[in-house]
């Protein structure tokens, strides 16, 4: 594996008085699709911004693709990290569909031929192709966060930032979102960095981060981590309901084991039924 | 008395060629002193319903009586303002509307505006503070310098001291991380059950309208398409798949649990502890061998 | 209210007109409000209005539309035309009117006058206002018609409103009326045509000169692109706020001045709050997706300069020269 982020010793603090992120260690590694995971106040957007230059530490090292973040190599590594915003209104930049995928790509000076075939290409990867002249007012949430992506895409970045990408969206928005991310994964050449407070979606990702205070609490693949509810509880954050199920079920002696996904509490259910 | 609708239409951009019919047909009664749950896709009308729900919008045609004032279709009524009194909206994102330089001041603003003196605006101002559960030294501070979760309480506590019979809310949890979303909807419940207000709440999230609402209204491209039990429509599965409805996550499980296994279970099985229990009755009883 | 919201006045449609580069349509319609004041003649004043005749019905763009983009103006061209009158004194005097039909164009005007400012208000202004307007137009009307008569009973205050009508007042007033309806007609088929981020395109690029002295034209034009973008998203969040509000009792209708302050700072301190929130989460987004002020950018959407616009480029050349030859 592959470090591509490395955080080390991280503070940062909006007012000088309280810090926002307290001494946070963090290593992403390559291609891994992890979810930063914690309550509203917990810093994970804080860090997100960070990490893109968009705030400046007190303290500590951001290592992006080998190289720290710094007034010099800031644009580089915003060249290698794709982001979506919480609220899709306020990151569409562009008059129409097209315009607003190209934003990015403008700001590279990548010709018109080049934006043009990657703007095809995207356009369909998030199945926008329809409304490719429309203006952003006749678009859903889903849909202009969906541009979003397209967008982000078309720089062709190594890193994906979902920052709350689908805190404001309806339930049909934040599954199509979802599904995307899922597909990208799937895809197998970017890393993922979703931030979320939202477990069926961090019950998806290679490894959950759990983020309280400004510091990582702890890290692990999302089947440990979502099953502890007093480190949940802790976070300001739920068990699943698979979880509660599990531990109900456990009592009768049906199962052995607490299952977060869904699919594999239902087999194991199965798996009972057909051997009594 | 409470809120009824008679045969409510309500055409958007009406006159231009975006002309569009956002309500057909609404009847609609409410009586005080419940907890209602709205529920339909975007674009489906609710936001158009409740805001005829305190005379913000006025039906196209059709009558609307809200508690004891009757709002009638294509005609100019007047003196509407009161019953925005009765009716407190609180819309999405309510922490957007806060302007005052104190908390105090800002949940005054309502009162004020109906007429109540100073001194009892500033008494139900700290009375409202309670009921959102917030100290009482938030009232000097600014409103501006709340944390998300704080900013939309204050905002409530503005509708709150207006002291309405019934309170509409539009998506209350948005935005909110699960703390805060369970915080409200508490909330919310303590203050239909305390001070007896009647609740009536729009939300796309089926877990709380499973866990608090007893009354549910789907509505769908402007028509009113189930009005009823609340579970009774979570256990009617031809209703959820024609108007692809969303379920409360208990629901989707055991489903999923009963195709798999090929069992049946009752769909309106609310709690985890009752789930478990049907479970072991359907699979032959608790493992002793084991 | 604001149910409706059209982002410029751009119509959907498809002509020549429409295909021509934006660049050539925003010059040319500016050039066309320069040489109109060349025009001096009834030869001059002619070629003018076959020429934009023929680009208006051939556009595509329904006359109708055309139509309602002078009528706001009428009144202020009526008046000009009427000032005119008053005001222009050389040539030949017309023969002295009849003073009771002087009376009556008078009072015709005084009428004429007060109904389109009543219009005009009540249009825009809510309906509780309407008694108000009333009054007002009342007493306007009554002005008018006070100063009239006083101008015309006592000779001896005759200098402003001395009744007799010069025969090339009468031709230039026509004349003003003529070119202020020519030159609206060029500019509304600019913006019936040209969508607004065309729009700003050209304007970018006919600008682009001005970099050399470091104007930030660039700047300028994404700035003009994003300020368009955003106006129908922040008339939905007024209506939002202003809903909102009303549901807190608020008023915009009734009430005194003190109880109107406050609902105004109401609206529009959370307008102000809702629009520097946006500024700075686009700002941040902008620069996370690697926009640097200043620095150079390609850009997606292109401008063609065809054969057409050169013919078009052309024919405004050659309605000057007309204009040169013929002027007198």
């Amino acid at each position: 594996m592959v470090p591509i982020v490395e955080i080390s010793e991280l503070y940062f603090s909006y007012d000088n008085k309280n810090l926002a992120i307290n001494n946070l260690n963090l290593t992403i590694y390559e291609k891994e699709w992890v979810c930063i995971l914690g309550h509203n106040g917990s810093g994970k957007s804080t860090l997100a911004k960070l990490l893109i230059g968009l705030l400046e530490p007190l303290k500590g090292a951001i290592k992006v693709n080998g190289k720290i973040l710094s007034q010099d190599t800031v644009y580089d590594i915003r060249r290698e990290t794709g982001i979506v915003f919480q609220n899709p209104d306020n990151q569409f930049v562009g008059s129409t569909v097209a315009d607003d995928i190209a934003f990015g790509m403008e700001n590279q000076q990548i010709s018109r031929e080049e934006m043009k075939e990657r703007i095809d290409k995207y356009i369909r990867k998030v199945r926008m192709e329809a409304y490719l002249q429309h203006e952003p007012h006749l678009l859903s949430g889903g849909q202009k966060q969906r541009v979003a992506i397209a967008g982000a895409l078309a720089m062709n970045t190594k890193i994906l930032i979902f920052d709350e990408a689908t805190s404001m969206l309806d339930p049909q928005g934040r599954e199509d979102i979802n599904t995307l991310i899922q597909e990208l994964k799937n895809d197998g050449d970017k890393t993922i960095i979703s931030i979320t407070h939202d477990i069926n979606e961090a019950m998806l990702a290679d490894r959950v981060i759990v983020m309280k205070d400004g510091t990582v609490m702890t890290a692990g693949s999302p089947a440990e981590i979502l099953k502890d509810e007093a480190l949940m509880n802790d976070c300001g954050l739920d068990v699943p309901l698979t979880v509660k199920l599990s531990q109900e079920l456990k009592k009768y002696n049906i199962i052995d084991d607490i299952y977060v996904k869904q699919e594999d509490l239902v087999n194991s259910l199965w798996e009972y039924n057909l051997k009594k | 008395m409470g809120i009824q609708f008679e045969k409510v239409n309500y055409l958007y951009a009406r006159g231009t060629s975006q002309e569009k019919a956002a309500l057909i047909d609404i009847d609609l009664a409410i009586d005080l002193h419940g907890f209602i749950a709205i529920i339909g896709h975007t674009g489906s009308g609710k936001s158009t319903l409740i805001q005829h729900m305190n005379a913000i919008l006025q039906p196209t045609s059709g009558v609307v009586r809200i508690l004891d004032k009757t709002i009638v279709g294509g005609k100019k009524n007047r003196d509407i303002n009161i019953v925005r009194k009765r009716v407190g909206l609180v819309f999405q994102f309510p922490e957007y509307q806060l302007f005052e330089e104190t908390v105090e001041k800002d949940i005054m603003f309502g009162p004020l505006n109906f007429g109540v003196s100073k001194e009892d605006a500033a008494l139900k101002a700290r009375e409202a503070l309670k009921w959102v559960g917030l100290e009482q030294d938030f009232l000097s501070r600014s409103p501006l310098n709340l944390s998300g979760g704080q900013m939309r309480r204050v905002a409530i506590a503005g509708i709150l001291a207006m002291e309405p019979d019934v309170l509409v809310l539009d998506e209350p949890t948005a935005g909110l991380d699960p703390q805060g979303q369970k915080e409200m909807m508490e909330m919310f419940y303590n203050l239909y059950v305390n001070q007896h207000k009647t609740i009536i709440l729009v939300t796309h999230d089926m877990n709380f309208v499973a866990q608090y609402a007893k009354r549910i209204i789907v509505l769908n491209d402007g028509r009113i398409v189930y009005d009823g039990d609340t579970w009774d429509l979570f256990a009617n599965y031809e209703l959820i798949k024609k108007y692809h409805l969303d379920l409360p996550d208990i629901t989707k499980l055991i489903i999923d649990i009963e195709n798999k296994l090929g069992i049946k279970l009752d769909h309106k099985i609310n709690t985890v502890e009752n789930l478990a229990q049907a479970l072991v009755q359907a699979l032959g009883g608790a493992n002793h061998a084991r | 209210m604001l149910d409706n919201i059209k982002l410029g006045q751009y119509l959907h449609g498809d002509s020549w007109y429409y295909r021509l580069d934006p660049r050539g349509k925003l010059v040319m319609s500016t050039f066309f409000i320069v040489i109109i004041f060349m025009a001096n003649n009834w030869i001059t004043y002619l070629a003018a209005t076959l020429f934009t005749l023929l680009i208006v019905l051939t556009s595509g763009v329904p006359l109708k539309y055309f139509y309602r983009s002078i009528k706001p103006i009428v009144v202020l061209i009526f008046f000009t035309f009427f000032l005119n009158l008053f005001f222009y004194r050389t040539g030949t005097p017309l023969p002295p009117l009849n003073i009771i039909i002087n009376k009556i164009i008078v009072i015709i005007y005084g009428v004429f006058v007060a109904l389109l400012i009543t219009f005009r208000f009540t249009k825009v202004i809510d309906r509780y206002i309407i008694p108000k307007i009333f009054k007002i137009t009342t007493l306007v009307f009554i002005l008018i018609n006070i100063l009239l008569s006083y101008g015309l009973n006592y000779t001896e205050f005759s200098w402003s409103f001395h009744w007799i009508i010069y025969k090339n007042a009468l031709i230039n007033g026509g004349y003003i009326i003529l070119r202020l309806i020519l030159i609206i007609s060029m500019s509304s088929l600019l913006t019936f045509t040209t969508k607004p981020t065309d729009l700003t395109l050209a304007i970018e690029h006919v600008l682009s000169p001005l970099k050399i002295f470091k104007f930030p034209v660039s700047e300028l034009a994404l700035m003009i692109s994003i300020s368009l973008r955003f106006i129908p998203t922040l008339l939905e969040e007024t209506q939002k706020v202003l809903k909102a509000q009303t549901s807190r009792g608020a008023d915009f209708t009734e009430g005194n001045i003190k109880d109107k302050v406050i609902q105004i700072i109401s609206l529009l301190v959370p307008m102000f709050i809702i629009s520097f929130k946006r500024a700075e989460e686009l700002a941040n987004a902008m620069e996370a997706r690697g926009y640097i002020p200043g620095r150079k950018r390609t850009s997606l959407r292109e401008l063609r300069w065809r054969f057409t616009d050169n013919i078009y480029v052309l024919s405004f050349i050659l309605l000057t020269a007309f204009f040169i030859y013929f002027r007198s």
